[in-house]
């Protein structure tokens, strides 16, 4: 994970962005929107590594595999609305972002429906 | 992390500042709007590819 480089790309975008956001205030949205992407996309690459780990890991432990599943495309989401509402908060629209994120949660609650199953027939189960 | 598609956009905002300015100046407003829309769309463009293939890449490491 090269750092420097990371760090470098985003200062020297911060600093376009300020010359732009005077004359041109949604070349300079799309900027970040655009420095944002070519961060999260590097980072990406990193995390598929740390994901093939984890899959093999849970896999030894013995937890079901769908569970699993259902933990990373929570991450997934949770990552992406959280992508989404920063961008939403930048060009000062604050209601789409607190919608975005509401709509993020439902997602994430409707995803583990059966997880909460499993979880209280467990407990029935015990009592 | 292609910093030169980051200076092609800050190059064409500045490039449509610039040309806003001058055909404001001019008197031509509504060309001024034109190469303003213009500037959004090429630069638009360019970003939308990049968000197709990190959305691509998130769907794949996550398993969406």
């Amino acid at each position: 994970m090269d750092i420097f480089k990371l760090l470098g790309f985003a200062v020297i975008a911060t600093v376009l962005i300020v010359v732009i956001k005077e004359q041109r205030k949604e070349i300079a949205l799309i900027l970040s929107v655009f420095t944002a992407i070519a961060i999260i996309a590097y980072a990406m690459t990193q995390m598929s590594g740390v994901i093939t780990m984890l899959e093999s890991l849970i896999e030894k432990s013995g937890i079901s595999k769908d569970f699993m599943l259902i933990i990373f495309k929570v991450i997934g989401i949770a990552y992406l609305v959280e992508f989404g509402k920063n961008i939403c908060m930048d060009a000062g629209q604050s209601a789409i972002a607190t919608k975005l994120e509401m709509a993020g949660k439902v997602m994430i609650v409707v995803l583990s429906v059966p997880l909460i199953n499993a979880l209280l027939s467990v407990i029935a189960g015990m009592v | 992390m292609d910093i030169d598609l980051l200076f092609k956009i800050a190059g064409i905002g500045i490039l449509v500042a610039v040309l806003n300015q001058v055909l404001s100046k001019a008197g031509r407003e509504d060309q001024a709007m034109m190469t303003t829309l213009t500037g959004l769309i090429i630069v638009l463009m360019l970003v939308i590819s990049q968000i197709s293939n990190l959305f691509e890449t998130v769907r794949t490491v996550f398993k969406l």
